[in-house]
C-alpha cells in the first residue's frame, strides 16, 4: 500500500521525471475506473459468497458446491473443456502445418475461411447444428430417417458430444492462428540444417519443428480451454433440453430460477467462485507449460520456409481440408440463412416454402426485436468508444508515464481477460443493484458498465501496441518546439495512434454486437440485446424468426469487419 | 554572461546516479561538443538541459534565468525554454509533411501565418530541402530527415540548439558532409550549438570547444580541439581520443628510461622533458607520431623488432616489439614504399616524436619487476 500512496501523491517516479497535473490525473482516473468496474465486482462476489449479513458464512458455499447437480456441472465443464481442447488443438495443428509448411494449394482462401469462426458467436453454430442434427426435427436426421425408414436419428447434437463438436468448430482457430504465425516466423535454417545433417522429414517434424512451436501450441490450447470452461451459449442451446449442465449454464439457471432473489444470487456467486477457481487452475497449468519452453529463435520477421512436398497426398488432403472447412464454416451459416426464409420450421427446404415474413416480423412488427437491435448498437458503439479511450489512457500511463503502481494498473486491466463473462455479470449485479446506493439493475447502464469491464483488456492491448510504436522523442520534440504537454498529445501522439484507436474500437464493437453471455444475466424488460433477443426467440421455439434475426446480426458483423479491414489497411507515412 | 550555465548538477534515475556534481558553462555563439563514450550521461545531460528530466541537485540557468534547480525546486517546462533540439532518431513527425514539421514550432509560438511561412521556407532553403516541402518523412532518406530535424530546431530557437548524436546513423560520406554543413550553418547564423556525440573525430572537426566526459559522467577536460588533442589532460583522455601506445618508463636522473618486460632499463632520449610527477610513468604516443628506422638506417631512441606488417592502402600498420612491449606504428604508404617496406622479423629503430608522460597507476603490473 505504501508504494501506492507515494505514487498517488508522490514524489519521484521510476523514470526520475515527474510530470504533474495531466499525467497524474490520467493515472488516478484510469485506476479509479478499473477499481470500480473490474475489481469491485470480483471483491463483491467473494464477499457475498463467504459473508452473510456481515458474518462469515462458509456453510452456504460448501452446501452449493457439494450439491450433486452442481458437482455434475463441474464434471461436465471439465470434461467438455478437456475434450474441446484436445480436439481443437489437434485440428488447429493439422491445418497450421498444412498451411504453414506444406505445398497445399489455395492457402489464401483457406486462411480467409479460418477467420470466419472468429467473427461469429459459437451459439449461432449451436443453433445451426441444432437445425441440422436435433434428434427428431433436425433436417439431416429427418432425411436420414426417411431414407432408412427407421426412427433412430443419424446423430444427436443435444449431447455432450454435440457440445464438444460445436465448440471445437469455433475454438480451433486459437491454436491454428498461434501456430501458423509461429511457423511463419521460425527461422527455416533450423529445419534445413537438420535435413542437411541427415534427418528425415518426419524426424525433423517431431524433433525440431514441434518442440519449437510448443509454446505457441500451449498458448493456443490454454486459450481454448479457458474459453470453453467459461462458455455459455453452446451448452445453453444444446444442453438444456437434455438436462446437460455446465458451470456457466448452471449459474444462469440458478439466477434465473431465483428470479432475482438475494439467496439465488448468492448461490450463483458461490458457483462463480468455483468457476473462477477452475479457470485460475487452467491458467496456472498454462504458466507451468509455458515456462518450460521459451525460444528466441523464433524471429519477428517473416521468412520463406522450406515447404514440404505432399506429392500424391496433395489432392486427397486438399479435398479433406476443403470439405471439413465447408462443414465447419459454411454449412452452419448457410443453414441459418436459409431457415430464416422458411415459412415454418420443419418444412422441406424448397422454393415454395420460402418467405420474407420472418424479416417483416422481426424488423417491423416486433418492438422487442427492434429495441434489441437499437440497444445493441447503442451499447456496442458507446462501450466501444468509452472503452477504447479508457484503453488508450491506461496504455499511455503504462507505456509513457510509467509511474509506480503501473503494475497494478496493468494487472487490473488484464484481469477481465480471464474472468468468465457470466461471473463478471454477477459481480456487476452485486455492485450496481443498490449495494453502494446506486441501483442500475434493469437499466441499460448496468450492461454498459459490464461491457467496459469485459472489453477493457482488448482496448488496452490494442492501444499499447500502437503507443509502443510512438517513440518518446516524438513527443519531446513537440515539447521543445513550444507545445505544452496537452498540445503535444493532441498534435503528435493521438494522430499517430489514431488507426490503432479505430481498430481498438472495432475490436470492442464487433464482439459487443453479438454478445450474449454477460447481457443474458443483466438484461431487463426493455434492455434486451441482440444476442439475448436471438437466444430468447430461439428458446421459445420460434426457430425461423431466430434464424432471420441471426442473419441480420451476421450482416451487421460482416459489415463491421469490412469497415475494420478498410480502416486498418496499410497506410503510407505511418 | 554564458548562455547556459550548469552549476554542480546531479541527475539520477531512481537510485542510479548518472551525472554527479557537473558544472559547465556554454558561451554565447560558440559551438560546443560534448564527447564521451556511449552511456556516459551525455544524453541525460541534454535531457536535463531541455527540461525532460529533473535534476536532484544543483542549478541550470539559461540566459541568466534559472530553469532547473533542486532547491528551491524549479523546473521550467521544456516548451518554455526555447531550445531547438535535434534528436538522435531525428524525431521527425511521420504524419506531417516536411513543411508542416518545420513550421510547427512557429505555429505553437503563435507567429503570424505569413511570417511563419516565410521563416519556415527560409529554414528549408538553408538546409537545402525547399524542393521537398510537401513530402512525408517516409519518402525521405535518413540524411534528408536529419536536415528536416535541423531546420525545425533552427526555426524553434535562434539562440541555442542541442544536437544529440545527429549524424551517427548516416553513412561515412554523408556524415562528413553533414558535419561540415552544421559547422557552416552555425558560423553563418551565429546560433549557439551544443553538439553531443561519442565520435571524437566529428567533434574535433565541428567544434570550437570540446568537453570530454568519462564513463562515470565526470568531465575530464574542456578545451579547443587542438589543445585537447595536443595536451590531453590525462591518460584516459589520451586513449579516448584515438589509438595509443603506452610504454612503462621510469625516471633516471634528469632523463627517462624505458622499462622492458624483463625489467631492464633502456635510456630514452626525449627532445623536451615533459613535466610530470611521480616515479612510475607511462609514455604515451600515437601510431602516426612514431618513426621507424629500417635495418641499416641510422636513428631511433630505442631498438625493436618488426612483428607484423599490414597494408591498409593509404598506410602501413606495423606492430613493433620494443623491449617486450608491442608498439603500434603507422606509416604513410608513399614513404614506406620509398624507404622500403620492412620485413616481418627484421630489427628496426624507433623514435617517439611527441611523446607525453602520464603518471601510472600505483598497482600497474608492468612495474612489478
Amino acid at each position: 500500500m505504501k508504494f501506492f500512496l507515494t505514487s498517488m501523491f508522490g514524489k519521484e517516479t521510476s523514470r526520475g521525471d515527474r510530470r504533474f497535473g495531466l499525467d497524474r490525473m490520467v493515472f488516478l482516473l484510469s485506476l479509479f475506473i478499473l477499481v470500480v468496474t473490474v475489481l469491485m465486482p470480483m471483491i463483491m462476489i467473494v464477499v457475498r459468497t463467504f459473508f452473510k449479513e456481515g458474518a462469515p458464512d462458509w456453510e452456504m458455499f460448501v452446501r452449493v458446491v457439494l450439491e450433486p447437480e452442481n458437482l455434475s456441472a463441474v464434471w461436465n465443464t471439465i470434461k467438455i473443456g478437456f475434450l474441446v481442447t484436445v480436439f481443437g488443438t489437434v485440428l488447429g495443428l493439422f491445418y497450421a502445418w498444412l498451411i504453414g509448411r506444406s505445398d497445399i494449394p489455395m492457402k489464401g482462401f483457406m486462411k480467409a475461411l479460418f477467420t470466419i469462426p472468429y467473427m461469429f458467436p459459437p451459439f449461432f453454430g449451436a443453433m445451426a447444428w441444432s437445425l441440422m442434427l436435433a434428434p427428431r426435427s433436425g433436417y439431416f436426421n429427418k432425411w436420414f430417417m426417411s431414407l432408412t425408414g427407421g426412427t433412430t436419428p443419424l446423430l444427436d447434437i443435444n449431447t455432450v458430444g454435440g457440445i464438444v463438436f460445436v465448440e471445437t468448430c469455433y475454438y480451433f482457430p486459437f491454436v491454428f492462428l498461434q501456430v501458423v504465425s509461429a511457423l511463419e516466423r521460425m527461422d527455416p535454417t533450423l529445419e534445413e540444417s537438420a535435413r542437411i545433417a541427415g534427418a528425415g522429414q518426419w524426424y525433423v517434424i517431431r524433433k525440431i519443428t514441434l518442440p519449437l512451436v510448443l509454446p505457441a501450441i500451449a498458448a493456443g490450447a490454454m486459450l481454448i480451454l479457458i474459453s470453453s470452461i467459461s462458455h455459455f451459449g453452446v451448452p445453453a442451446i444444446l444442453g438444456f433440453s437434455n438436462n446437460i449442465f455446465t458451470l456457466p449454464t448452471k449459474i444462469f439457471q440458478l439466477i434465473n430460477r431465483a428470479a432475482g432473489s438475494f439467496e439465488g444470487i448468492r448461490e450463483g456467486a458461490a458457483l462463480s467462485v468455483l468457476l473462477v477457481v477452475v479457470v485460475v487452475a487452467a491458467l496456472y497449468i498454462q504458466r507451468l507449460v509455458l515456462k518450460t519452453g521459451r525460444y528466441d529463435i523464433i524471429k519477428g520477421k517473416s521468412m520463406r520456409p522450406m515447404l514440404i512436398k505432399l506429392r500424391g497426398a496433395k489432392i486427397p488432403l486438399l479435398g479433406i481440408s476443403l470439405l471439413s472447412l465447408f462443414v465447419i464454416v459454411a454449412l452452419p451459416l448457410f443453414m441459418i440463412f436459409i431457415v430464416g426464409f422458411l415459412k415454418a420450421y420443419g418444412l422441406p427446404l424448397t422454393l415454395k416454402n420460402l418467405t420474407l415474413r420472418n424479416y417483416e416480423y422481426i424488423l417491423g412488427q416486433s418492438k422487442m426485436v427492434r429495441d434489441s437491435i437499437v440497444n445493441s448498437l447503442i451499447l456496442s458503439v458507446g462501450s466501444g468508444v468509452v472503452t477504447m479511450f479508457l484503453g488508450v489512457m491506461i496504455a499511455y500511463v503504462i507505456i509513457k508515464v510509467r509511474p509506480r503502481g503501473k503494475g497494478l494498473l496493468e494487472m487490473l486491466s488484464l484481469l477481465p481477460y480471464s474472468i468468465p463473462g457470466l461471473v463478471l455479470a454477477i459481480g456487476v449485479i452485486l455492485v450496481w443493484s443498490g449495494a453502494f446506493g446506486v441501483n442500475l439493475y434493469n437499466t441499460i447502464w448496468i450492461i454498459f458498465i459490464a461491457y467496459i469491464a469485459r472489453y477493457v483488456s482488448f482496448a488496452m492491448k490494442s492501444a499499447s501496441a500502437s503507443l509502443e510504436q510512438v517513440h518518446y522523442s516524438l513527443e519531446e520534440a513537440a515539447r521543445s518546439c513550444g507545445a505544452t504537454h496537452l498540445e503535444s498529445l493532441r498534435d503528435i501522439t493521438i494522430p499517430l495512434i489514431r488507426p490503432g484507436m479505430i481498430a481498438g474500437f472495432f475490436l470492442i464493437f464487433l464482439p459487443a454486437m453479438r454478445e450474449l453471455t454477460t447481457s443474458v444475466l443483466l438484461y431487463g424488460p426493455f434492455t434486451r440485446t441482440l444476442g439475448v433477443a436471438i437466444y430468447a426467440i430461439n428458446s421459445e421455439g420460434n426457430t425461423v424468426q431466430a434464424s432471420a434475426l441471426a442473419t441480420v446480426a451476421i450482416g451487421i458483423i460482416i459489415l463491421g469487419h469490412l469497415v475494420l479491414r478498410y480502416v486498418t489497411r496499410e497506410r503510407k507515412g505511418l | 554572461m554564458p548562455i547556459v550555465s550548469m552549476k554542480d548538477i546531479t541527475v539520477q534515475y531512481g537510485k542510479n546516479v548518472v551525472i554527479e556534481g557537473l558544472s559547465l558553462d556554454v558561451e554565447r555563439g560558440e559551438n560546443l561538443a560534448v564527447v564521451g563514450p556511449s552511456s556516459c550521461g551525455k544524453t541525460t545531460l541534454m535531457r536535463a538541459l531541455c527540461g525532460f528530466i529533473k535534476i536532484s541537485s544543483g542549478e541550470i540557468t539559461l540566459n541568466g534565468v534559472t530553469v532547473s534547480s533542486a532547491s528551491p525546486r524549479v523546473t521550467v517546462a521544456p516548451e518554455k525554454r526555447n531550445i531547438g533540439v535535434v534528436f538522435q532518431d531525428y524525431a521527425v513527425w511521420p504524419h506531417f509533411t516536411v513543411f508542416e514539421n518545420i513550421v510547427y514550432p512557429l505555429r505553437r509560438r503563435k507567429v503570424p501565418k505569413n511570417e511563419a511561412k516565410e521563416r519556415a521556407m527560409a529554414a528549408m532553403a538553408l538546409v537545402k530541402m525547399a524542393e521537398f516541402a510537401d513530402r512525408l518523412p517516409s519518402q525521405l532518406s535518413g540524411g534528408q530527415q536529419q536536415r528536416v530535424a535541423l531546420a525545425r530546431a533552427l526555426v524553434s530557437s535562434s539562440e541555442l540548439i542541442v544536437l544529440d548524436e545527429p549524424i551517427t546513423n548516416l553513412d561515412a560520406k554523408l556524415r562528413e558532409e553533414m558535419a561540415y554543413e552544421i559547422r557552416n550553418l552555425q558560423k553563418t547564423i551565429g546560433v549557439t550549438v551544443i553538439y553531443i556525440t561519442h565520435d571524437q573525430e566529428t567533434a574535433m572537426t565541428i567544434s570550437d570547444r570540446m568537453v570530454i566526459m568519462d564513463r562515470q559522467g565526470y568531465i575530464r577536460q574542456i578545451g579547443a580541439p587542438e589543445d585537447v588533442w595536443n595536451n590531453p589532460a590525462d591518460r584516459w583522455v589520451y586513449s579516448f581520443l584515438g589509438v595509443s601506445n603506452f610504454l612503462p618508463a621510469v625516471r633516471a636522473g634528469d632523463g627517462f628510461c624505458l622499462l622492458t618486460a624483463e625489467g631492464e632499463k633502456t635510456p630514452l632520449s626525449l627532445d623536451a622533458a615533459p613535466s610530470c610527477r611521480g616515479e612510475k610513468l607511462l609514455m604515451a604516443s600515437r601510431p602516426t607520431t612514431v618513426k621507424i628506422f629500417r635495418e641499416g638506417e641510422v636513428g631511433g631512441a630505442a631498438r625493436g623488432v618488426v612483428e607484423r606488417v599490414t597494408y591498409l592502402g593509404h598506410q602501413f600498420d606495423y606492430f613493433i616489439n620494443v623491449g617486450g612491449h608491442t608498439v603500434r606504428v603507422q606509416e604513410d604508404s608513399l614513404e614506406a614504399f620509398g624507404r622500403g617496406v620492412p620485413e616481418e622479423g627484421s630489427p628496426c629503430g624507433v623514435e617517439f616524436l611527441t611523446p607525453a608522460l602520464y603518471e601510472a597507476e600505483a598497482d600497474d603490473p608492468r612495474f612489478a619487476l
